[in-house]
């Protein structure tokens, strides 16, 4: 904790970006195209040696600060915090929410909350959020922080699904999984070594049936047949979910294949009627 | 209950005009309801030879739930008093009692629900039979003339039956004239799209930092002046989510009595006290399941009712109800289940959400009516291809700021190229969303020109199998049915880089272009529920409460087929 208290305090960007677009405050946005474009080019453009610290934005937007500092999550029709609020995703707000996130006097729901709200926060977190990850104590903060990270760009997302595959609680680890599906969907697979499908592969394997669906899910757009075998073990998986995904799965990766695997496994006869259709449906 | 001073006169005009027959119309039940309340049970003559009846209409009431006296306890509590206006009378014509000798004596007896049903007399004190009338419950008693004035029935329960046969007794014991009747409670009817609207609720909030739902409030304002009614969010805990809270019901009786219910869901969040703060005399306030033990799906977003539909050639002349099972640990609770069953007339049926992270079936369509069509509606249902398709016609550099904000797409090009989010939305269309349209098709006798496909998209929110609309669930709506038309009450998209600038939306314009031909310009508003709504999984529908006039036939004779 006490290196990312140190990085907060050198933490880069906002002065920047407000300088560069006013850094839109509290009330609903009223954000234009040119203005987006401007700010991302602004975030792209920050020199991380050239530091801001939380209180350096204080200094600069104490009202913006302020009302970041007092804002408390909505309770979602999930039953689940967030801090939905437009501002949380302004660049400027990214200090605000480690310096209130990394605060253990923050009551754990808001903390958990503020670690969700870095997914669409427009500043430069990613990093930051890596390092908390692995040092964070508190499973539901790491959950939070994990489900940002499977959203982060690709030179974060391979190590962010590493280490959430790794994570001794198991939301964490489905988080780490899909953080995995979107790098190989979406990236192509992007920064990522053989340690994270052969991961994937041992998390075939996971104690909860989530993390063996997501984990299925992100080998089949691998484009590595190899893993085959292993993802149509999950075929008579307990879990009819699970089936169901690596019915999906093994179509994705290799159709041809994946029929004589679905035959093998006499999936068509599942007593589960989502996994039957989908068998039929081929 | 409504209609107080109509039910009062009917009450008083019964005895001397003769019978219900001499009762009028009445605001609440269906257009033509005059008091003809089915089939007179006569199974004797009146024992004089002359052919007349010895005959009393079937009674249909309306449960004695609410609190008209404002004591804080339903009036099935209470003994009858001034004012209770929930009792149907139970009264003898003009022949029936000018038939009656001097020493002849009325015969009442009551078979079948007797815990749920209770004849009272003129005095006060206990119920002369039925519920609470003794220890067994006293199904026999004869009346004197003078005993046969004033007399009523209450039904404590839904759904409650009995039979009652009134025999006339000469001295000798001799059954000198005879007949029998029904003495039912109506069973709860839960609204649906088609009814009138005629109160909306939304609950005001602002949650700072650019969140609050001003904007829909003002809406609904402008649209229904005195018939909406912004309900203090720092009374409730901010609790936005009042369709999830209570569903609003109705009863309707042979008299002309119109009993509307709050179904008061145990979900129990800030809203918990909403229910009885509204209910003050004019509403029953009733709930089904244990308190202490509920799951998303026991949330009222997830309690639909269809329009009127004809299955395989069965008439639900009230719909169908239909709520979500929403997989492990999520499903309706088994009190609720039971009891909605119980009820018949709306047979319910469970379909699949245990793909959607809150699990309600309100997230992905619903019924708006449709005047010009053969079935009066049409079914409005997401579709992931659709949107796709509508999202290539567009340009992929269009910046999408509400998007950037919530879900991290900046731009349409940025969903395009989510290969995440298609191979996700073609399964959840493949599994889940094709399943149950068929299932509902089946269900619903709905055929394909009744439905309107609707494109929509979903992200993953929860775990690996959980979903939430990506785009502002547009089928998540609030139908309202004013005298000057429908308008639907529709979540803005956002598609879009200007908020300020609907006319530039394409979703806003395909979805308008969806809609029947009776839909003119203006009748479909789209609001702002993005903030505190969309962003926190719910929209329009899931924010918003609208209570219905029970403009319905009479369930006795359209749903006789449901309810025998």
């Amino acid at each position: 904790m006490k290196t990312l208290r140190n990085k907060l305090g050198t933490i880069v960007g906002c002065a920047a970006l407000i300088a560069a677009t006013g850094c839109e405050q509290g009330d609903a946005p009223t954000v234009t195209r040119a203005a987006l474009t401007e700010a991302a080019t602004s975030v792209e453009a920050l020199d991380i040696t050239s530091t801001t610290s939380f209180a350096e934005v204080n200094q600069l937007r104490p009202e913006f600060v302020g009302e970041i500092m007092s804002l408390q999550p909505v309770r979602g029709r999930d039953r689940n915090f967030r801090f939905s609020q437009p501002s949380f995703a302004q660049a400027a707000a990214m200090p605000v929410i480690f310096h209130r996130l990394v605060d253990l006097e923050e009551p754990q729901v808001n903390r958990v909350a503020l670690a969700g709200a870095l997914r669409t926060n427009r500043g430069p977190w990613q990093e930051l959020a890596l390092d908390l990850l692995g040092t964070e104590a508190d499973n539901a903060v790491r959950v939070g922080l994990m489900r940002s990270l499977a959203s982060a760009q690709p030179e974060v997302l391979a190590k962010a699904a590493e280490l959430g595959l790794r994570d001794t609680d198991a939301r964490v680890r489905d988080w780490g999984a899909q953080a995995a599906v979107r790098l190989f969907a979406n990236y192509g697979g992007e920064g990522a070594s053989e340690t994270l499908s052969l991961l994937l592969v041992e998390r075939l394997k996971d104690e909860d049936s989530g993390v063996r669906a997501t984990s299925v899910r992100a080998l089949s757009f691998t484009a590595q047949a190899v893993h085959m075998d292993a993802m149509a073990g999950l075929l008579t998986d307990d879990d009819p979910i699970t089936r169901l995904a690596a019915v999906d799965a093994l179509v994705r990766l290799d159709a041809n294949e994946a029929k004589r695997h679905l035959d093998a496994a006499n999936v068509a006869g599942d007593p589960d009627p989502r996994v039957a259709r989908a068998v039929k449906r081929l | 209950m409504r209609s107080r001073r109509w039910l009062t006169i009917c009450a008083s005009l019964s005895l001397v005009a003769g019978g219900l027959s001499a009762c009028g119309k009445d605001g609440g039940g269906s257009d033509d309801e005059g008091a003809d309340s089915g089939t007179a049970g006569e199974t004797g003559g009146d024992g004089d030879g002359d052919g007349e009846a010895w005959a009393i209409d079937n009674i249909y009431g309306v449960t004695n739930r609410d609190d008209d006296d404002g004591n804080g306890k339903p009036d099935w509590m209470d003994p009858p008093f001034a004012g209770d206006d929930d009792l149907s009378p139970l009264t003898f014509s003009a022949e029936m009692l000018e038939s009656m000798g001097n020493t002849d004596v009325a015969r009442l007896t009551l078979n079948g629900d007797l815990a749920g049903i209770r004849i009272w007399g003129a005095s006060d004190g206990a119920p002369l039979m039925g519920a609470n009338s003794g220890s067994p419950e006293v199904s026999s008693l004869d009346l004197s003339l003078d005993q046969m004035e004033n007399l009523s029935i209450e039904f404590i329960d839904y759904m409650v039956s009995s039979t009652l046969t009134v025999e006339r007794i000469g001295e000798d014991g001799e059954s000198l004239d005879s007949t029998e009747v029904t003495v039912a409670g109506s069973p709860l009817i839960l609204n649906h799209h088609l009814q009138p609207s005629e109160h909306f609720w939304v609950v005001s909030v602002n949650f700072g930092g650019g969140s609050n739902n001003a904007s829909m409030i003002m809406d609904y304002q402008d649209l229904f002046g005195e018939d909406f009614s912004s309900v203090s969010g720092n009374v409730y805990g901010g609790d936005v989510w009042i369709q999830d809270e209570v569903e609003f019901g109705t009863q309707i009786g042979s008299a002309g009595e119109r009993q509307d219910i709050i179904v008061d869901s145990i979900r129990d969040r800030g809203l918990d006290n909403f229910a009885e703060d509204t209910a003050d005399t004019v509403f029953a306030v009733d709930t089904w399941g244990p308190a202490g033990t509920a799951n998303s799906c026991d949330s009222f977003g997830n309690l639909e009712i269809t329009p009127p539909i004809t299955v395989d050639g069965v008439d639900y002349p009230y719909g169908r109800i239909y709520y979500g099972d929403g997989g492990v640990g999520c499903r309706v609770t088994e009190e609720l289940r039971t009891f909605l069953d119980a009820q018949k007339v709306q047979a319910p049926i469970e379909t699949d959400t245990s793909w959607l992270c809150v699990g309600h079936a309100d997230e992905f369509s619903t019924f708006i009516p449709d005047p010009d069509s053969e079935k009066g509606f049409k079914f409005l249902y997401a579709d992931t291809g659709e949107a796709w398709t509508l999202l290539e016609t567009m340009d992929p550099d269009t910046a999408l700021p509400r998007y950037l904000d919530t879900h991290g797409h900046g731009t349409v090009g940025e969903i395009l190229t989510d290969n995440e989010l298609r191979t996700r939305n073609d399964g959840i269309q493949a599994n889940y969303l094709d399943p149950i349209l068929a299932q509902y098709k089946a269900e619903f006798g709905l055929t394909d020109d009744d439905i309107i496909l609707i494109p929509s998209l979903f992200e993953q929110c929860g775990g690996p199998g959980y979903n939430v609309a990506l785009i502002p669930g547009t089928p998540n709506l609030i139908v309202a049915n004013e005298d000057g038309g429908t308008k639907l009450i529709v979540p803005d998209p956002y598609v879009r880089p200007d908020d300020n600038d609907q006319a530039s939306d394409p979703f806003i314009a395909d979805f308008v272009a969806r809609m029947p031909a009776s839909y003119g310009a203006g009748d479909v508003v789209f609001t702002d529920d993005w903030y505190v709504y969309h962003a926190n999984l719910g929209e329009v529908h899931c924010g918003t409460n609208v209570q219905r006039t029970p403009d319905m036939p009479k369930w006795w004779e359209a749903a006789a087929h449901l309810v025998d």
